[in-house]
């Protein structure tokens, strides 16, 4: 966390100085300067770092020059944004992925199975924002039954979650099957079979419980990837989310608001592992909790 | 002769082929066996002579990716599976058999509790609902002389004991009341004391609920002490069946004399454990003659040419062309 924030205030200020792109055109020597003492950009290098890091472990990030609120606020406002966007992809990706990756392993190497295996190929590979761009012109364009982008109704939602989602889901499907198929030849499924389960129970309790502890952990990994995969995708659809704010910011070398989306993201990598570990351990009862 | 009772299980012509990174391997090749109400057959023979194979096959639980061929009939009690390629991948064959195996650690769920794998097995086949059906699990473990049955039902099989494990296993299969038990080396995997208690234990539970038992073993010891008839499998087929009695004091199939001469006793410190000189043929070929041969102290021309068959008559039997009544 800590090596986080310091590269990012490394990269940050090799990057250029802010005060020139903040400061209007005709702004004078004098103007200049004072914005600089202003923003504490007069003190040398260690100084600004130690303020800084002294600042985020009060979760104060500084203030944003562009929209002259503290950063963090305006980073959680827009975070909202992107989480439930990721959110909802996830969770369109889930309901996807599990059931059709679990219909590929019982159809294994029928037609279905090589059907919905291509499929999940072809989401793999094709790249987010080209999907994006297909699924406007298509949907929204030609076919005018999606907004083009923005936020605001649900059916906003629509084209963003099933872009960002595609990839997910492919990828969950993929790794459903195989662990599906795994999970089959372990000898506790034979011993299932020969207490005649009914089917479903040997399917939930059996099969997907043992399967679901590789699965959740990389669903929690794609979840990462989902946030990543937001940050470009929102460009695409005009989402006011997170990715959106830092292209704007880095734009405008607005450290703080970078600073503070950075750490921010950082941190929700952090929360993410730990509640895959939970989830891990109330899974898996071989796993001590210590 | 007086008439014998009809068999509750009947395997006929059993074939299986499966596949193997090293292409089709011929597991089973013609296996045949009856097995009368309350009778305790055994099966030996060394390793990858075929009998999980064929003991998998007959219950239905073979592994759906894996198996090529299988070809054959079973018949449990009044009702007979002629067609047995179409397997039931996600099911088995009947409600009248049950099968304990040889690693009941990893024969259980590792992620359910003893209380919910024995409870479900309840409900499906009794139909019992959860209290009666946790009442019942405590009853038996405490049939399989479980100590601390309460404690036993909220543990995890990891936390439990290999021993303790296939207790349960035991419990579950004697739960759904079979006819037949199939046990597939129930106590190699356990250490020599807790061997004899579970031995015990089944051939208790056998005489005392009337079922028949099937018990596999590389353990001759084993097969003499609890099992009424022995079936010696080679290469996948049946070579000598009989009465304990009969194999182990007058074994016919040279196979069979080899693997009883092999069997050291304990008491004979002195004497080294011998092996059968040479291996098992290779089963990804049809063999075409008898599958010892190459073995074989007293083989004969036709051995080589011609597969002796084992006579489907009752009581002592032996496929070799050594056999009195067999005529090359
Ligand atoms: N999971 C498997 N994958 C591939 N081949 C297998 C598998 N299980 C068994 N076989 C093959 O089937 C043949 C019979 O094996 P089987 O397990 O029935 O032998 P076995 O008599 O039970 O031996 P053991 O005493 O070691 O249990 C062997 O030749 C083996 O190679
Ligand atoms: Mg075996």
């Amino acid at each position: 966390m800590w090596g986080v924030v310091t590269v990012v205030f490394l990269l940050l200020r090799l990057s250029g100085d802010p005060i020139s792109v903040v400061a209007p055109p005709d702004a004078t020597v004098e103007m200049i300067a004072a914005l600089r003492q202003a923003y504490g950009f007069d003190q040398p290098l260690y100084v600004q770092y130690t303020r800084y890091i002294a600042g985020i472990l009060q979760g104060d990030f500084g203030v944003s020059f562009q929209y002259g609120q503290p950063a963090i606020m305006i980073v959680i406002q827009r975070l909202g944004a992107t989480m439930s966007l990721a959110t909802a992809a996830m969770a369109l990706a889930i309901v996807l992925a599990l059931p059709l990756g679990f219909l590929s392993a019982r159809y294994r190497d029928r037609p279905l199975d090589h059907v919905l295996m291509s499929l999940a190929m072809l989401g793999n590979t094709m790249p987010t924002f080209l999907l994006g761009i297909v699924l406007i012109l298509v949907f929204a364009l030609w076919l005018g039954i999606a907004p083009t982008g923005g936020a605001g109704s649900l059916a906003h939602y629509v084209l963003p979650t099933v872009t960002i989602s595609l990839a997910t889901a492919a990828n969950l499907a993929r790794m459903t099957r195989s662990e599906v198929l795994e999970t089959l030849g372990k000898p506790f499924i034979r011993t299932a079979r020969a207490k005649r389960l009914p089917f479903r129970r040997l399917v939930t309790a059996h099969i997907l419980k043992n399967a679901a502890i590789p699965i959740v952990t990389v669903a929690g990994l794609q979840f990462g990837a989902l946030l990543s995969g937001a940050i470009v995708t929102e460009t695409v659809f005009g989402w006011p989310g997170l990715g959106t704010l830092v292209l704007e910011a880095i734009g405008r070398r607005d450290y703080s608001v970078v600073q503070a989306a950075v750490c921010i993201t950082a941190l929700i990598f952090v929360v993410l592992n730990a509640a895959i570990d939970a989830v891990y351990q109330l899974l898996d009862p071989r796993i001590k909790v210590v | 002769m007086s008439r014998a009772p009809a068999p509750i299980l009947s395997v006929r012509d059993l074939h299986v082929r499966l596949w193997t990174k090293f292409g089709v391997v011929r597991a089973v090749n013609g296996v045949s066996l009856d097995l009368a109400p309350g009778e305790v057959l055994g099966i030996v023979g060394e390793s990858g002579s075929g009998k999980s194979i064929a003991m998998l096959a007959v219950m239905g639980l073979l592994d759906a990716a894996l198996v090529d061929a299988v070809a054959g009939s079973v018949t449990v009690g009044d009702r007979s599976w002629n067609d047995l390629t179409e397997i039931e991948a996600w099911s088995s064959r009947s409600e009248d058999l049950a099968m304990i195996f040889q690693d009941a650690q990893t024969a259980l769920n590792p992620v359910l509790t003893i209380e919910a794998q024995i409870v479900e097995t309840l409900k499906a086949r009794h139909g019992l609902g959860r209290k009666e059906a946790r009442a019942r699990a405590i009853k038996l473990l405490e049939a399989v002389r479980i100590p601390d049955p309460q404690r036993c039902l909220s543990s995890y099989p990891h936390q439990l004991s290999g021993g303790m494990c296939q207790r349960v296993m035991i419990a579950m299969a004697v739960g759904c009341e079979p006819k037949v038990l199939i046990a597939d080396e129930p106590t190699t995997a356990l250490d020599v004391t807790v061997q004899a208690q579970i031995l015990n234990l089944i051939s208790e539970i056998q005489r005392e609920s009337g079922m028949s038992l099937v018990i596999i073993s590389h353990d001759l010891g084993v097969i003499a002490s609890i099992a009424d008839r022995v079936h010696v499998m080679y290469a996948g087929r049946i070579v000598e069946k009989g009465t304990v009695q009969d194999v182990f004091a007058a074994p016919r199939h040279p196979y069979t004399q080899a693997l009883l001469a092999c069997t050291t006793r304990v008491d004979d410190e002195a004497a080294a454990p011998r092996a059968i000189p040479g291996a098992l043929p290779d089963m990804r070929e049809a063999i075409s003659g008898c599958p010892f041969r190459d073995r074989c102290p007293i083989v004969l021309p036709i051995c080589a040419t011609e597969d002796p068959e084992l006579d489907a008559v009752e009581g002592h039997a032996a496929a070799c062309w050594r056999m009195p009544g067999a005529d090359p």
